[in-house]
């Protein structure tokens, strides 16, 4: 959505709407701005997901042991 | 008491220690009431073998304590001085293991084995002796004293070929064979076109117990920690098999 209207504002501006196209601009930067924060913001929580998942060696030794299951 | 040995042959690496010490804790657990000492475990690698070092719980622990090494060298006349227990206390109930290793490079003689065989047998009465030793080749000393053999193999054709060519080298009853780490994505082996299991089939004569690989087992054992006290069969595929296997062992040898 960003990208579309940086795009617009450019085509505004060739056909001579400078004002609208100025205020079209700015819009799709901040468009742009917030999108890619959310992106990073998703892709760090899916990594805490995956940590928790998977123990690693030293959580590991920290365990208490537990009976099998057998 | 059954002696029983996890066996590739030359082949190093395949998951015996892994096969080996998870199973021993397993029996252990399971024939808690039925044995004061239900499982017995003899970790035959020079220089302190990998079972005796996550048994010992401690790299250092070594130091000053009679090993079976101390035996085959004449510095002590009772094996049994080398043996050593670990306890587990857990919600269910507190077990224990017996075992023993090997602190120096000194050769273990057949006559030497038998002895400490018989020891362990009529002094300290396990269902069961676990031997874990480095990859053996013709001439080891362990010829004749198993009772039962169980062949591990990885997908690997030189494993294969390695297992098949030395698994009848200590004698005693075959039992199912282990294909460890498995990766499902890679079922069938381009050298024989064919699924792994039937090419383990075909050289082994049965089909195997699968255990998939498992980057679990792989942390555990960077953290010198029992793979079945620490990890819950419903994170760890490896540990499900390996507890499957042990269940199969338990009706088989017990
Ligand atoms: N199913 C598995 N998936 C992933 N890693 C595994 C699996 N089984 C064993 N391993 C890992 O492979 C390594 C070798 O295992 P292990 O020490 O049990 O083999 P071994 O046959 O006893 O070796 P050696 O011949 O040196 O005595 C270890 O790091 C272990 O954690
Ligand atoms: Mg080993």
């Amino acid at each position: 959505m960003g990208v579309l209207l940086n795009i617009a504002s450019f085509a505004l501006c060739v056909l001579g709407q400078t004002l609208v196209a100025a205020s079209v601009y700015l819009v799709s930067l901040a468009l742009i701005f917030i999108g890619g924060r959310g992106r990073k913001e998703k892709r760090e929580k899916k990594r805490q997901v995956e940590t928790r998942q998977e123990p690693t060696p030293d959580e590991i030794k920290r365990r208490p042991v537990s009976a099998p299951e057998i | 008491m059954k002696k029983l040995i996890f066996l590739s042959g030359t082949k190093g690496g395949t998951g015996k220690t892994t096969l080996a010490l998870n199973s021993a804790v397993l029996l252990a657990f399971l024939w808690r009431d039925v044995a004061h000492y239900p499982v017995a475990f003899l970790d035959l690698t020079p220089n302190v073998g990998t079972a005796a070092l996550i048994l010992l719980g401690d790299p250092l622990a070594t130091w000053g304590r009679p090993s079976l090494s101390d035996f085959a060298g004449g510095n002590i006349a009772d094996p049994l001085r080398a043996f050593y227990i670990r306890r587990w206390n857990t919600e269910k109930g507190a077990f224990q293991l017996v075992f023993t290793y090997m602190a120096q490079d000194v050769p273990l003689t057949r006559r030497h084995l038998e002895y400490v065989i018989q020891m362990v047998e009529s002094r300290l009465k396990p269902k069961v002796l676990f031997f874990d030793a480095p990859p053996l080749s013709a001439g080891s000393p362990l010829a004749g004293l198993v009772d039962y053999v169980v062949p591990v193999v990885t997908p690997d054709v030189s494993a294969v070929e390695a297992t098949k060519s030395y698994v009848d080298l200590v004698g005693g009853r075959r039992l199912r064979p282990v294909l460890n780490m498995y990766i499902p994505e890679y079922s069938i082996s381009a050298v024989h076109g064919m699924p792994w299991e039937l090419v383990i089939e075909k050289t082994l004569g049965e089909r195997p117990h699968v255990i998939p690989f498992d980057k679990l087992l792989q942390a555990a054992r960077q953290a010198l920690e029992v793979e079945v006290l620490k990890l819950r069969p419903g994170e760890s595929p490896g540990v499900k098999a390996l507890a499957e296997y042990a269940r199969y062992l338990a009706a088989t040898v017990g």
